[in-house]
C-alpha cells in the first residue's frame, strides 16, 4: 500500500478519512496482527487489500498488480481471502456445501475438482456432515466455519479475518486461530483483525492502526512492551502481560514481556515460608429477595417441525435482588434463550418462572410493565437496532415506556453512561457505526429505559479494551445503586469482578452455580460446559500447586496481589 | 409458544434434508412431474379426479418422510380462508335449472351442485397446499435453481442469460428465511423496549397497524445486509460476465423415469376421468 487514503460518503454526512496517508506492505507466508481501537479503520483495511474498495488517493498492489485496475480483480480476490465480521452475511446459498462451493464456481472449475476442494475445506474447518445443512439454521459458530471454509476452498494466497472471533466462545476462538496457524504454515499470509491483546500476541507482527493510520509496525514483544503507549491508542496490553508485570514484584523470575501463559506459569517458583493451611475466604450467605426465579424451564425451538431444536433442558436458577448474576458456558448453551425468557420474549413452553414477584406463566401478566423493569440488550447489537438515527435508538424506550424527564437528557446521560459523545453521535446514522459504537449504543438505548434489572447478552463482545473498561465500570455503578444485572458472556475475563454469583451453562442445563471464587477454582465443572478457566484462576491453582499459602477462590489479579502481599509482610520472605 | 417464532408459523418453502426416495430424484424430473401434477390438480373439474390426488398426495406424503403433524399445522393457516371460500362458493355456484333445491337460508337457494363446489374448493386446495409443502421439502432451492438451469439451457441458444436470473433468484430465496427471523429479531428489539408486540391480541386493523414500525427497520436492514452480501460475494470472486460452473453434476436414472411417468399418468387420470 502507497500512501492510501480513503473516506466514506454519506449525503447529508461530511466524510470521513478513514484511512490516512497509509503506506504498508506486507510479505508473502507473514502472519500478522491488525489492532486498533473501535472504528479506526481496521474493517476498511481489509477491504482495501480485497479490492472491494478502491482508494481515493495512493495505490495498492497485490501481488504486483493495481486494484486500480478492474481487470485484476479477479486475480486479486482470488489471491486474499477475507472473511467478515458478521459471517452470517456472507452466506450465499442455502445449504452449507454449495454455499462453500460458490467461490470455486465463480472461478470455472470443473465439478470434481470443486467437489474436491469442497470436501477439503469442510474437513479441515470440521464441517464434515453438515453438507446439505440449511445454512440459516447454524450456530454462530457453524456460521463462522462455514464462512471460512467457503474461503479455503478458493485456495488464496491471504486470508483476512476480519473480528471473525467476536461472537465465539473461548474454545471456537482457539479453533480459528489454531487454523489461521495451520494455514499460516503452509505458507499463506494471515492478517488476523481483532480486540483481543491476547490473539493479538500470537501473530509474528503487530500493526496497530489509530484514526486511519500505521502507528505501531513491530514483532508483539515490543509492541506490547509498553502500556503507556499502547493506551495512548486507546488499546491495552494483553491479559497476560498485565498479570506478569503486577506479579513480577514477588517472581522476578517472570520475564520482561512474558505475553504468553507458559511464561508466566513456568517462572512461579515454590512457596518457602513456614507451611500453614491455605486461607479460605469466608462467604457470607444470607437470605435475600430474589429478583429472578427459573424452576425447571425447558424451550424447544421450531417445536413440531423436523427442524426442532431444544435449547433448554430442564433449567433451574435463582437471582438475588441487587445482584450481578453471570451465565457462562460456551455457545449453544441456551443463555440467549433464557435471558429472552426472562423479559417475556419468550413465553415458558414448560417450567415455572418469576421476575420481580410477577409469574410470567400467567396469561394476563401486564408484559409491558415488566419489559419497562427488565431491560434486554442482545447478543448483536446489529439485531437490536432499528431506528436511521442514534438519537431515536436511543429515545425508543424511553419514550414508550414514558420516562419522566427530558428526553434529550434521558438520551444524553445514557450516551454518556456507555463513552459516546452526545453531540457527535445523536444525529450519526446507525448504518455507519463501527461494530464496537454499535454495540455502545445498543446498550446506551437499553439504559435509556431505566430499567430495574438488566439483562446483557455479551456485552463486552467486539470492544476495544478501553471501551470494555469503561462498560465494567459503568456496570459497577448501576450494581451499586440497586440494579440487578444478569450477564451471560463466555468472554468473562474482563466481567468477573462484577459477578456475586456465577451459573454455568451447558446444553441448556445449569450444570453449577456458586460464587465465582468457587465455580473458577474448580475446573473439573468448566470442562464439563466448554470453557476454560480465567487466567488468575489458573495462576493461583499453580501457586496453590506450589504450596503457597492462598485462597482458591480468588479471581481477580487485585485480590492475588494483596493476599501475596499480605503472605509476604507476615513472613517476611 | 413463543409469540415470535415466525418461521414455525409456515411450511410451505421450507427444505427438509430427510434423504427420501422422492428427495433423491433428479430434480429436473422432480420440477416436471410436480409441475404436472399441480396443473392437473388446477385444472380438474371432477371430484372424483381430486379425490385420487388426494390419495396419491398422501401417498407421496408417506414416501416423503414428513411428518404428518407439521402437514396439518401448515393446512390450519389458510383453513378459515377456505372455509369462508367455499361457503360463499355454495350459495353462488351455477346450477342446472332442474336441480332441485336442498334448502333456502336467508334468501338464497342451496343446490347440490354448490356443495359439491364447496366441497371440490376445499378439496383442491388442501391438495395444492400439501402438494406444495412436499414438492418444496423435497425439492432445494438448490436443486431447483440447478434443475431450471439445465431445462432452460437449450434457450441460451436465442440469447436467453439464465445465469445471473438463477443468482438473483437463489440470493432471493436465501432471504426468505432470514427476512423471517429479522423480522422476528426486530420486533424482540421493540417489544423488549416497550413496543406493543405480543402483548395481547387487539383488533385485525391494530394488528395490521402494529406492523408498520417493523417494515421499514426490516428494510433498512435487509438492505445493509444485502450490501454485505454483495461484498462478500464480489471477495470471492464472483462477477456477473464470468462463466460460472457448478459442484454438482446431475445424471437421469431410470428410478427418475419411472417417477416422471408415474407423476404424468397420475395427473392425466386426475385432468381426464369421468
Amino acid at each position: 500500500m502507497d500512501h492510501v487514503s480513503y473516506s466514506y460518503r454519506d449525503n447529508d454526512a461530511p466524510s470521513r478519512a478513514v484511512i490516512n496517508d497509509l503506506s504498508l506492505s506486507i510479505d508473502e507466508g507473514e502472519f500478522v496482527a491488525l489492532i486498533g481501537q473501535n472504528g479506526s479503520g481496521k474493517s476498511t483495511l481489509g477491504k482495501l487489500l480485497n479490492a472491494l474498495i478502491i482508494p481515493d488517493l495512493g495505490k495498492v498492489f497485490i501481488g504486483g498488480l493495481d486494484t486500480h485496475e478492474g481487470v485484476n480483480h479477479p486475480v486479486i480476490r482470488r489471491t486474499v481471502g477475507m472473511i467478515f465480521q458478521r459471517p452470517q452475511d456472507q452466506i450465499v446459498a442455502t445449504t452449507v456445501s454449495e454455499d462453500i462451493a460458490f467461490g470455486p464456481s465463480n472461478l470455472g472449475l470443473p465439478a470434481k475438482e470443486i467437489c474436491y476442494q469442497v470436501n477439503e475445506a469442510m474437513n479441515v474447518t470440521g464441517l464434515a456432515g453438515f453438507t446439505d445443512r440449511p445454512s440459516y439454521l447454524l450456530s454462530a459458530g457453524e456460521t463462522q466455519r462455514v464462512a471460512l471454509a467457503g474461503v479455503l476452498a478458493m485456495r488464496p494466497k491471504c486470508i483476512i479475518f476480519d473480528e471473525t472471533t467476536a461472537m465465539l466462545d473461548p474454545s471456537g476462538r482457539e479453533m480459528v486461530m489454531e487454523q489461521a496457524r495451520a494455514l499460516n504454515n503452509q505458507g499463506i499470509t494471515i492478517i488476523f483483525i481483532t480486540h483481543l491483546m491476547e490473539e493479538a500476541v500470537q501473530a509474528g507482527r503487530v500493526l496497530v492502526l489509530f484514526r486511519g493510520q500505521i502507528v505501531v509496525d513491530d514483532s508483539p514483544a515490543e509492541v506490547f512492551s509498553s502500556a503507556s503507549k499502547l493506551r495512548s491508542f486507546g488499546l491495552d496490553l494483553p491479559p497476560v502481560a498485565l498479570a506478569a508485570e503486577r506479579l513480577r514484584g514477588y517472581f522476578p523470575e517472570i520475564p520482561n514481556h512474558a505475553l504468553q501463559i507458559s511464561d508466566l506459569l513456568r517462572n512461579l517458583h515454590e512457596y518457602s515460608g513456614i507451611k500453614k493451611p491455605n486461607i479460605s475466604l469466608k462467604t457470607k450467605k444470607k437470605t435475600q429477595p430474589l429478583s429472578v426465579e427459573v424452576d425447571d424451564l425447558s424451550h424447544v425451538y421450531l417445536r413440531d417441525t423436523p427442524l426442532a431444536h431444544r435449547s433448554l433442558d430442564h433449567c433451574s436458577l435463582q437471582i438475588g435482588e441487587g445482584k450481578a448474576h453471570g451465565l457462562i458456558g460456551a455457545t449453544g448453551s441456551g443463555k440467549s434463550t433464557l435471558l429472552q425468557h426472562l423479559n417475556g420474549l419468550i413465553t415458558p413452553q414448560s417450567g415455572k418462572l418469576r421476575v420481580l414477584g410477577q409469574s410470567l406463566n400467567d396469561p394476563n401478566l401486564n408484559i409491558k410493565a415488566l419489559r419497562k423493569s427488565v431491560g434486554l440488550a442482545f447478543q448483536q447489537p446489529e439485531d437490536q437496532i432499528f431506528e436511521q438515527y442514534v438519537g431515536d435508538e436511543i429515545a425508543f424506550a424511553a419514550r414508550n415506556f414514558a420516562i419522566p424527564g427530558k428526553i434529550s437528557e434521558i438520551v444524553r446521560s445514557a450516551m454518556e453512561a456507555v463513552g459516546l459523545d452526545f453531540s457527535a453521535f445523536k444525529d450519526r446514522l446507525t448504518s455507519t457505526l463501527s461494530g464496537g459504537e454499535r454495540r455502545k449504543v445498543a446498550f446506551a438505548s437499553v439504559l435509556a429505559g431505566q430499567p430495574q434489572i438488566l439483562l446483557l447478552d455479551e456485552p463486552l463482545a467486539g470492544l476495544d479494551p478501553i471501551s470494555r473498561n469503561e462498560i465494567t465500570a459503568h456496570l459497577a455503578k448501576l450494581k451499586e445503586e440497586g440494579k440487578t444485572l444478569v450477564i451471560s458472556t463466555h468472554q468473562f475475563e474482563g466481567a468477573i469482578e462484577l459477578m456475586d454469583e456465577v451459573s454455568v451453562m451447558a446444553k441448556g442445563k445449569d450444570l453449577v452455580h456458586g460464587t465465582p471464587g468457587e465455580i473458577f477454582s474448580d475446573t473439573s465443572n468448566l470442562d464439563a460446559a466448554g470453557i476454560k478457566a480465567p487466567l488468575i484462576a489458573r495462576i493461583v491453582k499453580q501457586l496453590c500447586d506450589l504450596k503457597w499459602p492462598i485462597s482458591t477462590e480468588i479471581i481477580t489479579l487485585a485480590a492475588l496481589e494483596s493476599s501475596l502481599a499480605s503472605i509476604c509482610n507476615g513472613e517476611g520472605v | 409458544m413463543s409469540n415470535f417464532e415466525y418461521l414455525q408459523k409456515v411450511s410451505i418453502g421450507q427444505y427438509f434434508p430427510l434423504g427420501s426416495w422422492l428427495h433423491k430424484r433428479d430434480p429436473r424430473m422432480k420440477l416436471v412431474g410436480f409441475s404436472f401434477l399441480i396443473i392437473a390438480l388446477t385444472l380438474s373439474t371432477q371430484i372424483q379426479g381430486l379425490m385420487i390426488g388426494v390419495g396419491f398426495i398422501l401417498l407421496l406424503l408417506a414416501i416423503s418422510r414428513i411428518p404428518w403433524r407439521y402437514v396439518l399445522k401448515g393446512l390450519l393457516t389458510p383453513l378459515p380462508f377456505l372455509l369462508i371460500l367455499a361457503v360463499i362458493q355454495i350459495f353462488i355456484a351455477p346450477h342446472i335449472i332442474a336441480s332441485v333445491p336442498l334448502a333456502r337460508i336467508v334468501g338464497f337457494n342451496i343446490f347440490p351442485e354448490g356443495i359439491m363446489a364447496g366441497f371440490r374448493l376445499i378439496v383442491r386446495f388442501c391438495d395444492l397446499v400439501i402438494l406444495l409443502t412436499i414438492s418444496s421439502a423435497t425439492l432445494s432451492t438448490l436443486e431447483m435453481i440447478h434443475g431450471m438451469e439445465l431445462l432452460l439451457k437449450p434457450l441460451s441458444n436465442i440469447g436467453f442469460q439464465w445465469g445471473n436470473t438463477a443468482m438473483a433468484l437463489q440470493i432471493t430465496l436465501r432471504f426468505i428465511p432470514f427476512l423471517a427471523l429479522n423480522a422476528e429479531k426486530i420486533a424482540k428489539a421493540q417489544a423488549s423496549r416497550g413496543a406493543e408486540w405480543g402483548v395481547k391480541r387487539g383488533s385485525l386493523l391494530k394488528r395490521v397497524v402494529q406492523v408498520f414500525p417493523l417494515i421499514i427497520p426490516l428494510f433498512n436492514n435487509s438492505l445493509r445486509q444485502a450490501e454485505t452480501l454483495a461484498d462478500a460475494m464480489l471477495a470471492r470472486g464472483y462477477a456477473g460476465n464470468t462463466k460460472r460452473t457448478s459442484m454438482i453434476e446431475y445424471r437421469i436414472l431410470f428410478e427418475d423415469w419411472i417417477f416422471l411417468l408415474i407423476m404424468t399418468f397420475i395427473s392425466m387420470t386426475i385432468l381426464l376421468i369421468k
